[in-house]
């Protein structure tokens, strides 16, 4: 693995794949930086095996990714060894932990999705897909009753919990807008049946996170305007510094086994 | 003809019995097969292919419980077996066996 940065054949279910093995593998790596930091043992623990739940999600999404390739890579050199502008991840999930209730509006605005994404994708015409799929929609419908527990403590607590909460609701706001995208190059695994439309979910995701909204005493941003840019490559400073982490070891001694 | 069939199916008897005699690592009172863990075990000419499924995506046990099936396949004189893991049907509780349950 001594080299700086793969080259990738990007074809059409490559890319769809990275782009949610990255989803994965990065907001998996966020949530692990909560080992050890969180408010109780047993949200610790909750947080960290969540963590692992995408980990695993990502590594089976990366393996189909090579397979699918066909040029060498594995999940480790797709992890490892692509720089910041050759992840794909939606840009929600790379945004930083901040306090708790971030961290957690974060998780409930994405596994509100992942949950209805990785359900519908049980139906793919990819085998492989479909089996990663009805692993996924497990455990992101456990993320979504988490974090929507969560949401309904911290925006129904304190005037404090509350507060930080609905900070949270509105700056992350315009991050959800990207779930919800698709390119030409999506559009025709989507018209394969091997994809399917995330617009076709945005209805039952809004009414999900609307009802919790509403019962957290919360309320949801106005504002239409939404951020994009994580699916093609175009970051925010926070993946760079992400990925310095994630990769030191083989940025430090490039193809380090042990 | 039958003596080469029936030699396979004791043949995966036996495999079947020293996969099935790998405990999991986390808890160690509860072998693979009482977990549901494990799925398949075929031989096809003299070759062991074992099918084995995790609890959870990111189940960290994963690895370990292929190093023990190999080893305790290898034990039996089963050599290179091919140890995969298959994703569905996905599992869940229901796949534990009344034994495992009553271990548990």
């Amino acid at each position: 693995m001594a080299v700086a940065s793969i080259e990738i054949s990007e074809t059409p279910l490559v890319l769809y794949t990275l782009r949610r093995a990255d989803d994965a593998l990065i907001l998996g790596h966020r949530l692990s930086e909560w080992c050890g930091h969180a408010p109780m043992l047993e949200e610790d623990m909750a947080l960290a095996n969540m963590g692992l739940d995408l980990l695993g999600q990502a590594r089976e999404l990366y393996s189909f990714a090579a397979k699918v390739e066909g040029k060498g890579n594995d999940e480790d050199k797709f992890a490892y060894l692509r720089d910041v502008r050759q992840y794909r991840n939606l840009l929600l999930l790379e945004q930083p932990n901040g306090d708790f209730a971030r961290t957690m509006v974060r998780q409930f605005f994405y596994a509100g999705f992942a949950d209805l994404y990785w359900r519908a994708m049980t139906k793919s015409g990819d085998a492989t897909l479909a089996a990663i799929a009805a692993k996924s929609e497990k455990e992101m419908a456990y993320h979504l009753r988490h974090s929507s527990e969560w949401m309904v403590r911290l925006g129904d607590g304190t005037e404090e919990s509350h507060a930080r909460a609905q900070t949270a609701i509105h700056d992350l706001w315009a991050f959800t807008g990207e779930m919800f995208g698709v390119d030409d190059s999506e559009r025709a695994l989507i018209d394969a049946g091997i994809a399917v439309d995330p617009a076709t979910l945005h209805p039952q995701w809004l009414k999900t996170i609307s009802s919790v909204v509403s019962e957290a005493t919360l309320t949801l941003p106005k504002a239409e305007w939404m951020q994009q840019g994580g699916r093609s490559g175009r970051h925010s400073e926070h993946l760079g510094h992400l990925l310095s982490e994630l990769q030191s070891m083989q940025r430090t001694f490039p193809g380090a086994t042990w | 003809m039958v003596t080469v069939l029936q030699n396979d199916v004791d043949l995966r008897q036996r495999a079947w019995d020293a996969a099935a005699s790998v405990v999991d690592p986390e808890i160690p009172v509860l072998t693979i097969a009482d977990l549901g863990v494990l799925r398949d075990v075929a031989v096809n000419n003299g070759r062991v292919e074992v099918a084995i499924t995790p609890t959870y995506s990111g189940c960290p046990a994963m690895n370990m419980i292929t190093l023990e099936i190999e080893l305790a396949l290898e034990r039996e004189g089963f050599s290179n077996p091919t140890i995969r893991t298959v994703l569905s049907p996905a599992w869940t509780t229901d796949w534990m066996s009344e034994d495992g349950r009553r271990k548990l």
